[in-house]
């Protein structure tokens, strides 16, 4: 089953100012893929039509767009939003929380929100969230507000919320790029090890070429965006 | 309601600047209630005070002065009027019934009332009201009393007890002591909510016995002073009364007499209508009035402005916090409810406070108020109207609440799931 599935995608933020134009890109389920790119070529703005974020109004965005074989095109804003909630675990960069709340409400919000992703879980949600926490090593920062924390537990934070639920694509835009190698490296078999084990597929972007080698694909969106080549 | 919770937990988070929001919002809409309530209470007091009245005659003046001190015992007379007048004008047939007011003496800040049978007889408030005794009955005697019930409770007074009257009106010792005439309680009234309660009732005889040997405003001295058991009732002449209450038999007479009692020949003298005279009463506050309410509401319109501002600045700074809820699958629409939640649990919040506070202040200024205006403000619940009032304050805090939300409505799908701040 593919995973994603895009044919013949143009995207432009702007009239006449296209950021995507990607004639094919196929990535089957389970795979782990790294998406490499310079900065501005596009990639987070991949990642926003992938998960559904961004408006794909008819004069801006053009092409197929398949997610779990399902055509995003063709859903509701609000349908698109709980479709994420559902299916995709998102990591940012950097600051993926929110302030006021506890590590543990952080790692439940997307079961809090979307109440399919919620009933994906069998046992108590908070119980699920402390197991995959202390999985992750966060068992001393539970009940922590998340500003005492530093960075790579942030993220560790980050990768729990994005795998509670087990949603089937994980997409991850540059989480790493605040870490110091070493780290780096960690954050990444961390991220390998889940992924594995909840069989998603894994959607990894950086610039940071040295991570590619761990990865069974990767992908330079110069390659695959025509508009990059122009 | 994952929305809501959120909400709090945002408010909380951000102890210091929404604490601020809510106790500005909540000493606005407590100043809005407070000047309703005042006005509630004064206008309802005023208007239950006297009933079933149709002329007050007192000598030519103010006619809301000679209402105030007649009916409210608010401030004083300038002028007594001649027994004989009153007895002239009660003899017209057009009359059913009078009630004579002697004023001027008071004990312990409360204002004595000289007067006779019929004030127990006649007098109504509150539409059909009559004033009743506690216990013990009317004043029969020269040297007896009546006491309102908020004189008795406060000065913890029974029965038999005996009381000096002082001269003139004043709050605390007044110079001058009528302590070689004490009185006594023979009856205290029921309370009836109206300034009956803080009032001291005599007869007519017994003012004139208090100053039957004074000479020029001032006490006798000790040997030109007459001993209270050679006065008698049967050869005390009543020269003068303050004021007095009309009942005509027929609503039809009113004018007319009022017309003839303006013309009197004998002195100046005035006669009012208690109900014309309180609406030009509250024409006169109620530019006041409308003027502080204006002023609340602005006030309140100003905390809401620090809510607005306190909200849009924030804005900035939680773009982040927008993205990250829109990437794991909050609609652009949770987004705007956040906000609009946050804006209406403070309003909601600080609207709560602000009753807190009116409830806690009527506890607290009831009695300072009762005391020094007069003014009795039952602790009631909130009418309808103010009811109306809090709930579109709290609407309102929700609908400026949109204004925020807009923007970040806007923010967030702009971003998306760019995160440059
Ligand atoms: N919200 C937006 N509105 C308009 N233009 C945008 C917006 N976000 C990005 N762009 C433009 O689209 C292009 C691609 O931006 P994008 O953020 O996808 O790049 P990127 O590959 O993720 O870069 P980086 O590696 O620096 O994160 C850029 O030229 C950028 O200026
Ligand atoms: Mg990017």
């Amino acid at each position: 089953m593919a995973a994603i599935s895009i044919r013949n995608l143009k995207f432009a933020y702007e009239k006449d100012n296209p950021v995507l134009d990607i004639p094919s890109l196929d990535i089957s389920s389970g795979e782990k893929v790294f998406l490499f790119g310079p900065s501005g070529s596009g990639k987070t703005t991949l990642l926003g039509l992938m998960a559904g974020v961004l408006e794909g109004s008819s004069n801006l965005f053009s092409g197929d767009l398949n997610i779990l074989d399902q055509n995003l095109a063709k859903l509701s804003v609000s349908q698109r939003d709980s479709f994420r909630g559902l299916h995709i675990g998102y990591i940012f960069q950097l600051f993926n929380l929110i302030p006021y709340l506890s590590v543990i409400e952080n790692i439940c919000l997307p079961c809090v929100i979307n109440s399919k992703r919620r009933a994906k879980i069998k046992c108590d949600l908070n119980r699920a969230a402390e197991d995959l926490a202390i999985e992750l090593g966060l068992k001393d920062f539970l009940h922590k507000p998340v500003l005492r924390l530093s960075v790579g537990q942030q993220q560790r934070v980050a990768v729990a919320r994005a795998l509670l639920g087990e949603p089937e694509i994980l997409i991850a835009d540059e989480p790493t790029s605040a870490l110091d190698a070493d780290h780096r490296q960690k954050f990444i078999e961390l991220l390998f090890e889940q992924a594995s084990r909840t069989r998603a597929t894994l959607i990894f972007v950086s610039h940071d070429q040295s991570l590619a080698k761990s990865f069974d694909r990767n992908l330079s969106l110069n390659e695959l965006n025509r508009v990059g080549a122009r | 309601m994952w929305i809501f919770s959120l909400a709090l937990k945002s408010i909380k988070n951000r102890k210091f600047i929404t604490s601020l929001t809510i106790l500005s919002i909540a000493l606005s809409v407590g100043l809005f209630l407070s000047v309703e309530q005042i006005r509630r209470g004064a206008r309802e007091s005023f208007s239950n005070t006297i009933s079933k009245t149709d002329l007050i005659v007192g000598t030519k003046g103010g006619s809301i002065q000679l209402l105030l001190y007649s009916v409210f015992h608010m401030g004083s007379a300038t002028n007594n009027l001649l027994y004989k007048s009153y007895e002239k004008i009660k003899a017209n047939p057009a009359i059913e019934w009078t009630i004579p007011y002697s004023l001027g003496d008071s004990h312990r800040g409360y204002r004595v009332v000289g007067t006779t049978e019929d004030f127990y007889k006649f007098y109504k408030f509150r539409q059909d009201k009559s004033v009743e005794f506690e216990s013990g009955n009317s004043p029969s005697g020269i040297f007896d009393v009546a006491i309102g019930a908020e004189v008795a409770k406060n000065l913890n007074y029974q029965v038999g007890r005996k009381i000096i009257l002082s001269h003139g009106i004043s709050e605390g010792a007044s110079i001058y002591d009528h302590g070689d005439k004490p009185f006594t309680i023979t009856g205290v009234l029921k309370r009836t909510g109206t300034p009956i309660d803080r009032a001291i009732y005599i007869t007519l005889e017994g003012m004139e016995a208090i100053h039957i040997d004074w000479q020029n405003g001032v006490p006798p001295s000790a040997d030109e002073m007459i001993h209270p058991d050679k006065i008698k009732k049967q050869n005390l002449p009543i020269g003068q009364i303050t004021a007095f209450l009309v009942r005509c038999k027929s609503r039809i007479e009113v004018l007319k007499l009022q017309r003839e009692i303006d013309a009197f020949k004998g002195e100046p003298l005035m006669a009012i209508i208690p109900g014309v005279t309180l609406s030009e009463l509250w024409r006169g506050i109620g530019y006041a009035e409308e003027a502080l309410k204006a002023v609340s509401l602005l006030v309140i319109a100003v905390g809401f402005l620090g809510m607005l501002v306190s909200l849009y600045t924030t804005l900035n700074e939680r773009r982040r916090e927008m993205a990250i809820l829109r990437a794991i699958g909050a609609r652009p629409v949770d987004i705007i409810a956040l906000l609009v939640f946050e804006s209406g649990i403070l309003s909601a919040l600080g609207v709560l406070l602000g009753v807190i506070f009116v409830y806690a202040g009527l506890f607290i200024f009831q009695p300072i108020l009762e005391n020094s205006f007069n003014l009795y403000l039952p602790i009631q619940m909130l009418s309808n109207v103010e009811l109306t009032y809090l709930l579109v304050i709290v609407g309102a805090g929700f609908l400026i609440g949109l204004i925020p939300a807009l923007k970040a409505y806007r923010n967030a799908l702009a971003d998306g799931l760019s995160t440059k701040i």
